[in-house]
């Protein structure tokens, strides 16, 4: 549920009212009313911890907050500008009014401005001057009371949008909504329920009364300031009386200066007490209290001066009227709702209520949360964080484009080779040009290479075309690998052969007379193989060392990893015993197990 | 919400500032990651790729040239017409050779066309000679035809155990390709 807060602050009293709920049905979650501490050492900051105690007791939700200040500071004037433009209006009313304003610099006000009428394309504006330095007083305390208001205004507008909002002002008649403050006293006519004007009177509830000095300080000589004997109850009442009576001219003045196109039908005070103004009559017309809480809202015993701080606990034991909109419980003011009118009007525009957008929050003054004071530092941040980034982007844009040049140099150079310069008539190392091959390797000699891929994407998608050109090729020329070629009976008569040579010396001299090399293939587990069968002649000074030479032959060929096995049927003894005959021998060869591998010479 | 509710020019930058830095910051990142990317692959892959390259284009090109010179299976030479070429080679010189064929199954799907090279006129021929031809039928068909059959027998008769071969021999050579079986 929305809570909101309003807050008038005076020079001497305060008011503060919580509500909860939406602009036109709510409660009072909680109200104080009081005095700031004066008199002390350090009177603001005393106040300001006042405050802030009231704050943290209340719970008052510090992110809605509104505050009224008092009247008596700011100055009125009514101008009438050629347009309705509110964003024109806004562009010119400071020059507009500057020269009715001699009394102030007109920079160090804050003009703000309220339409009272619009026809014919002309705006009827009142205009309000306020001191920025009593603006800052204002927010400063506030600002150690730890509130950030968002908006500032009046105590008049607050307490018009309160009675507006509680329906006193009708549409068929004028009032003249009266708030006492402190030092001064606002005066607002309404006329059929729009604003007509506002006057601030300089005296206030408590006039009567001397500025409160900060605590006397000890005398030169040590000894305490002397005591300053106070007025009697009797000097007071008179000082009051007279107050009162001055108002009641003051009041005379405002009902029968204002200019009102209804007739007045009553006038309605809220505020501090004054004696004797409430039910009497100024020029006739009745003077009532000013209650936007309706009736349900009895009066409490208890001094007025005296409000009682309670947090109110909604609901339980509470009166409610949702009928007008306005609900309320208890906790309520010791003694009636007057005091309350202006923070309760500060407090319901929080909640979106109200008609009136008086807005002294404004240039330096205006309202700037945590995220606002620091937002120009955190735009000029930003803006040097994306300078950054896009020098950075820049930076490495550049350096990616020399490295991009480097692939391509690498890649324009292996695609040269491949195409040659047909132009210069140099021929490419691709002696065989293939359509897909050569296609894509212009692309990727081009500057701007292959749009679809990257410079090492291109080098892959070559890689990948000249494979597959390549396995194409060898798979025409039966090169590829899923047949299983058979043993070359060349490759292991070539062997053996080989052996003989690379062992003369040990096999001595041999001649072959019969050579039948074949391939067998391989059944089941059984390998492939090549199957030698060979007549030879060992010839040596005897058929011993014929056989020998034989035997050594046999062991030789026997200890190679590719001979397999060795069948013979014994040895003849050659002619003049020179050496020994061989006939049919079998030379069995797995030429998987030859450590050369495929191929011969 | 509250904060676009009182948008101001600040917090307009700031906005446009954050949406910028985002995308700026992506494109930044990806140009650094592509950057380096290629710094890594200058370093390592991209001279051995081009190298590599190179040397596949090498290899395309033998292939393709033997698969014009030496396309068996799409008709380019037959298998007997290269037979017959190689053994007309000077240093071979066979003279006239018949060539018989045969085709036997090699395995599931896989035969063996066999071709068995003899003398018409069983003339004998130097040792060097039928080397070289058996050497050049496996060397020129790259591996695909393999000699798998070699009889040898001297061309000398009467030949006694202790009797040196003059080195002359009638041949029976046996050329063996083997193929996937024809669907």
């Amino acid at each position: 549920m929305a809570r909101s807060c309003g807050i008038r602050i005076g020079p001497r009293r305060y008011e503060l009212v919580v509500l909860e709920g939406s602009a036109k049905k709510h409660r009072i979650a909680a109200f104080e009313a009081g005095e700031l501490p004066a008199g002390g050492e350090d009177p603001f900051h005393e106040a300001a911890a006042h405050l802030k105690r009231a704050v943290k007791d209340h719970k008052v939700p510090v992110d809605s907050v509104g505050v009224a200040v008092d009247t008596g500071l700011a100055a009125f004037r009514s101008v009438r500008l050629p347009f309705e433009d509110a964003a024109k209006i806004e562009e010119v009313i400071k020059f507009e009014v500057e020269s009715q304003l001699p009394q102030f610099n007109i920079d160090d006000v804050v003009i703000d401005f309220l339409t009272t009428e619009v026809s014919d394309g002309e705006s009827s504006l009142l205009v309000t001057a306020v001191p920025k330095r009593d603006l800052s007083a204002a927010l400063e305390l506030l600002q150690h009371a730890g509130v950030e208001p968002n908006e500032l205004e009046l105590e008049a507008t607050a307490m018009a949008n309160a009675s507006i909002a509680a329906g006193i002002c009708s549409a068929e008649d004028a009032q003249l909504l009266v708030h006492i403050g402190d030092t001064s006293t606002s005066v607002v006519v309404v006329d059929g329920g729009r604003l007509s004007s506002i006057r601030a009177i300089h005296l206030g509830a408590l006039s009567y009364e001397p500025p409160v000095e900060p605590a006397a300080e000890e005398g030169e000589d040590g000894e305490p300031a002397p005591e300053v004997e106070g007025p009697t109850p009797e000097e007071i009442q008179e000082k009051i009386d007279q107050l009162v009576a001055r108002l009641r001219r003051e009041l005379v003045r405002s009902v029968s200066g204002a200019h009102t196109r209804n007739p007045i039908e009553a006038v309605y005070v809220c505020g501090l007490e004054l004696p004797g103004l409430v039910g009497s009559q100024v020029l006739d017309v009745p003077v009532y209290e000013l209650d936007v809480f309706e009736e349900d809202v009895a009066p409490a015993p208890g001094a007025a001066g005296e409000v009682a701080a309670d947090e109110g606990e909604s609901g339980e034991d509470g009166l409610e009227d949702e009928d007008d909109g306005v609900a309320h419980t208890a906790p309520r003011p010791a003694e009636g709702t007057a005091p309350l009118v202006v923070a309760y009007g500060a407090a319901l525009r929080q909640l979106g209520g109200g008609v009136l957008r008086p807005s002294l929050r404004r240039e330096e003054l205006r309202f700037t949360g945590k995220f606002e004071r620091v937002e120009l530092p955190v735009a000029m941040a930003s803006v040097l964080l994306v300078t950054l980034l896009g020098v950075f982007n820049i930076f490495e844009h550049r350096r990616f484009t020399f490295r991009d040049r480097d692939l391509y140099m690498w890649i324009g150079s292996a695609a040269g080779f491949m195409q040659g310069d047909p132009k210069r008539g140099i021929e490419g190392n691709l002696g065989e040009p293939v359509d897909a091959v050569d296609r894509y390797l212009t692309v990727v000699r081009s500057q701007d290479g292959d749009p679809e891929r990257t410079r090492l994407e291109s080098l892959g998608e070559l890689e990948w075309r000249l494979e597959r050109e390549l396995d194409k090729a060898e798979k025409a020329l039966g090169k590829s690998g899923d047949i299983d070629r058979p043993m070359s009976a060349l490759e292991g008569l070539t062997m053996v052969f080989n052996w003989i040579t690379a062992h003369a010396e040990e096999v001595g001299r041999i001649s072959v007379h019969r050579v039948d090399a074949q391939y067998r293939s391989g059944r089941g587990s059984k390998p492939d193989t090549v199957e030698i069968t060979t007549d030879m002649s060992f010839f040596a000074d005897s058929g011993t060392e014929g056989t020998y030479n034989f035997e050594r032959f046999e062991g030789g060929l026997r200890a190679e990893p590719w001979c397999s096995e060795i069948q013979q049927r014994g040895t003849k003894t050659l002619k003049d015993n020179k050496g020994v005959y061989v006939e049919g021998m079998r030379l069995i060869l797995d030429l998987n197990q030859t450590p050369l591998g495929e191929g011969t010479e | 919400m509250k904060l676009f509710s009182h948008l101001n020019f600040a917090r307009m930058i700031v906005g446009l500032s954050l949406v910028g830095s985002c995308v700026l910051g992506y494109t930044g990142w990806q140009w650094r990651q592509k950057r380096m990317e290629a710094e890594a692959a200058l370093e390592r892959d991209v001279p051995l790729r081009a190298q590599q390259l190179q040397v596949t284009s090498r290899r395309l090109t033998r292939e393709l040239r033997e698969l014009n010179r030496f396309d068996f299976e799409n008709g380019v030479m037959q298998p007997e017409s290269f037979i017959r070429s190689i053994a007309a080679q000077p240093q071979i010189a066979l003279g006239q050779i018949d060539i018989s064929r045969r085709e036997t199954p090699a395995g599931k799907g896989v035969q063996d066309v066999e071709y068995t090279v003899q003398s018409q006129i069983k003339r004998a021929e130097p040792r060097t000679k039928i080397a070289n031809f058996m050497y050049r039928i496996e060397e020129q068909s790259r591996g695909l035809m393999r000699v798998t059959g070699i009889l040898l027998k001297p061309a000398q008769k009467k030949l006694e155990p202790e009797d040196v071969p003059v080195d002359n021999w009638t041949y029976d050579i046996k050329i063996t390709m083997r193929r996937k079986e024809e669907a």
